[in-house]
C-alpha cells in the first residue's frame, strides 16, 4: 500500500501540460500586475502610510525586502518591478528553475507589504511554489530553446506531483466555496438569486445594474448550475478514474465513459468562469483560474489536441494554396 | 537512496495534503452549523481551535509563504445590503462637495480606472461587516494625490453609501445612508 502510494507520487509525464499552466498563470498575473502602473497605482497599493496603504511596511515583522532597503515608496515600486521582471521570465522560461522562485519570493513580498487582496491572491501563493518546483520550463521556454541549439535532448518527461497537486488544490476550492455558500439565495429558498444578486451590485456589475433583467432567468440557471458544479467537484476523481480504467464500473462506468461527464464537468466550469469574467468586474480572479484549467487536461490529451488542431490547421492551408 | 528521497517527498506531499485539509475548516463554522442538532454543532464548534493547535508548528513556515488559510467561502453571501463608493472634494470657500467619482455614475468618473482595480477595490469594498484595515491610510494616500492634482482642493471625502439588492435582477436601490465615512483635510497633511 505504501509502496503505491509513493509510485504513484513518483510518476513522471509529458511537461506540456505544466508549461501550458505555467504560460497562462504567468501571462495573466502578468497583465493584473501591469495594470498597476497603467493606473498609476504602484505606491498607493504598496507604498508606506502615509504615502501609500501598504500597511505592511511598517509592520512588526515587516517583510525582508522592507528589513533590508527600508519602509519607502521606492521599495514598495522596487518589489513590484521585481514581481513584473520575475513574472515576464517566467512565461517566457527564462532560467526557469531561478525566475520561479524569484516571482513565489516577490509575490510574497508584495502581499507582506499589502496584505489586502482576494481570494487569488492566496491561491497563488499556495501555487506558485508548486509551479516552480515543477518541470513546467521544460518545454515551450526560452531554456527548452537554448538547450535544443546547444544539442542537448530535451526533457521528454517531468514529474506528474505538481499538476497532481494543482488539480488537488482547484477541486479543493470549489468543495470549500460550494459547501460554505450558506446564504439563502444560492438556493431554491433564494429563488437561485445569487448571481444576479452580484450582477446588481455596483461594486462588481460590469454592466449598468438592473440593465439586464430579461437575463434573469439565465443568471437563475446560472446560480443552479454553480451550486452543482461546485458539490461535484470531489466527484471529478471518479470521472476521472473511470475514464482511465475503461474496464472498471460497470454500467455507470460505461455511461460516464460515453456521456464524457469529465469533460462536461470541465466545460461547464470553463463557461461559468468566462460568465463571471465577462458579467463581473472582478479582475484576475476568473482569468486566473482558468489558466490553471489545463491541469486537468493530461498530456497525451493536450498533445492529441494539439495534433489535431495543427492538422485541421494545414489541411485549411493546403486548401487555401490550391 | 533514491528510494528514500521517493519515500520522503511522498510523506513530504502527504503531510502538506492532510495540513492543507486541517486549514480548510471553515472559519465561520459557528454560522454554518446554527442549524445543526446541537450536541453536533458542539462537537464542531471545537474544531476552531483544534485546527489551530494542529497547524501552530507549520504556521511560521506557511506564514514566510504567505500561506494563512484553505478556507474558501467565495461569494458566500450575495444580495441584502452592498455599497456604493462616494468620492468628493471640496474647496475653499467651505460650499457643498464637488463629486469626483461614484460607481456606476458615467458623469463622475475621476480616476475610475484605479479605483476599479481590484487591488483598490478589495480596500474600500466593505465584506460584510467589516472594511479592510488598509482603508484609512488608503483615504489618506488617496487624498493626498488629489490635492496634489488639485490644487483648489482643501478636503476629501471617502463615504460608502448603502444600497439594497432588488430582486428579480433589478439592480439596487440606495437607501440614503452611509457608513465607513472619512474626512481628510489638506491642512492635516501639510502639518
Amino acid at each position: 500500500m505504501i509502496e503505491r502510494w509513493v509510485a504513484f507520487w513518483d510518476r513522471r509525464e509529458a511537461p506540456h501540460t505544466l508549461s501550458l499552466v505555467r504560460i497562462l498563470v504567468g501571462v495573466a498575473l502578468f497583465a493584473d500586475l501591469v495594470q498597476a502602473a497603467i493606473f498609476d497605482v504602484i505606491p498607493l497599493v504598496w507604498g508606506p502610510p502615509p504615502l501609500g496603504s501598504g500597511y505592511g511596511q511598517s509592520a512588526d515583522p515587516a517583510p525582508l525586502v522592507v528589513r533590508v532597503l527600508g519602509a519607502s515608496a521606492g521599495t514598495g515600486t522596487l518589489l513590484w518591478a521585481l514581481a513584473v521582471v520575475s513574472c515576464a521570465l517566467f512565461t517566457l522560461g527564462v532560467f526557469y528553475r531561478i525566475t520561479s522562485w524569484v516571482l513565489v519570493f516577490a509575490m510574497v513580498e508584495l502581499g507582506g507589504c499589502q496584505s489586502v487582496g482576494d481570494s487569488i491572491d492566496s491561491l497563488f501563493r499556495i501555487l506558485m511554489p508548486v509551479l516552480a518546483a515543477s518541470g513546467a520550463g521544460a518545454v515551450w521556454s526560452v531554456d527548452a530553446w537554448f538547450r535544443q541549439r546547444r544539442g542537448k535532448p530535451g526533457l521528454e518527461s517531468v514529474p506528474a506531483w505538481p499538476r497532481y497537486l494543482l488539480v488537488v488544490q482547484l477541486l479543493w476550492v470549489y468543495i470549500s466555496a460550494g459547501y460554505q455558500r450558506d446564504a439563502k439565495t444560492w438556493g431554491p429558498r433564494g429563488g437561485f438569486a445569487a448571481i444576479g444578486n452580484v450582477l446588481g451590485d455596483p461594486h462588481f456589475a460590469r454592466f449598468e445594474p438592473g440593465s439586464l433583467t430579461f437575463l434573469y432567468p439565465f443568471t437563475c440557471v446560472g446560480t443552479l448550475l454553480t451550486m452543482v458544479f461546485e458539490l461535484s467537484a470531489p466527484l471529478y476523481l471518479v470521472w476521472l478514474w473511470l475514464e482511465l480504467n475503461p474496464g472498471r464500473g460497470g454500467r455507470f462506468g460505461n455511461v460516464v465513459r460515453r456521456a464524457r461527464i469529465r469533460w462536461i464537468w470541465l466545460a461547464t466550469g470553463v463557461a461559468l468562469h468566462s460568465g463571471i469574467a465577462l458579467s463581473m468586474k472582478i479582475g484576475l480572479f476568473p482569468f486566473g483560474i482558468l489558466a490553471l484549467y489545463p491541469a486537468f487536461v493530461r498530456p497525451p490529451e493536450l498533445l492529441a489536441a494539439l495534433a489535431w488542431a495543427r492538422s485541421r490547421l494545414e489541411q485549411r492551408l493546403r486548401w487555401r494554396a490550391a | 537512496m533514491r528510494a528514500d528521497w521517493r519515500t520522503v517527498r511522498a510523506f513530504g506531499i502527504t503531510l502538506v495534503l492532510a495540513l492543507g485539509f486541517v486549514a480548510g475548516w471553515p472559519n465561520r463554522i459557528a454560522k454554518l452549523v446554527a442549524p445543526w442538532p446541537k450536541p453536533l454543532a458542539e462537537l464542531a464548534l471545537k474544531l476552531p481551535a483544534l485546527k489551530e493547535s494542529i497547524l501552530a508548528p507549520f504556521a511560521p513556515v506557511a506564514g514566510r509563504l504567505g500561506i494563512y488559510s484553505e478556507d474558501w467561502p467565495l461569494f458566500a453571501g450575495t444580495g441584502g445590503r452592498r455599497y456604493r463608493l462616494w468620492l468628493e472634494a471640496r474647496g475653499r470657500g467651505g460650499r457643498g462637495f464637488t463629486l469626483l467619482y461614484r460607481a456606476h455614475d458615467p458623469d463622475h468618473r475621476y480616476f475610475a480606472g484605479a479605483l476599479e482595480y481590484r487591488r483598490i477595490l478589495n480596500i474600500y469594498n466593505p465584506h460584510h461587516d467589516w472594511i479592510s484595515d488598509a482603508y484609512p491610510d488608503f483615504t489618506t494616500a488617496l487624498a493626498r494625490r488629489i490635492f496634489r492634482e488639485q490644487r483648489r482642493f482643501q478636503e476629501v471625502r471617502l463615504r460608502l453609501e448603502e444600497v439594497t439588492i432588488l430582486s428579480d435582477g433589478r439592480g439596487y436601490a440606495p437607501t440614503g445612508r452611509f457608513a465607513y465615512e472619512r474626512l481628510v483635510r489638506r491642512a492635516e497633511l501639510e502639518r
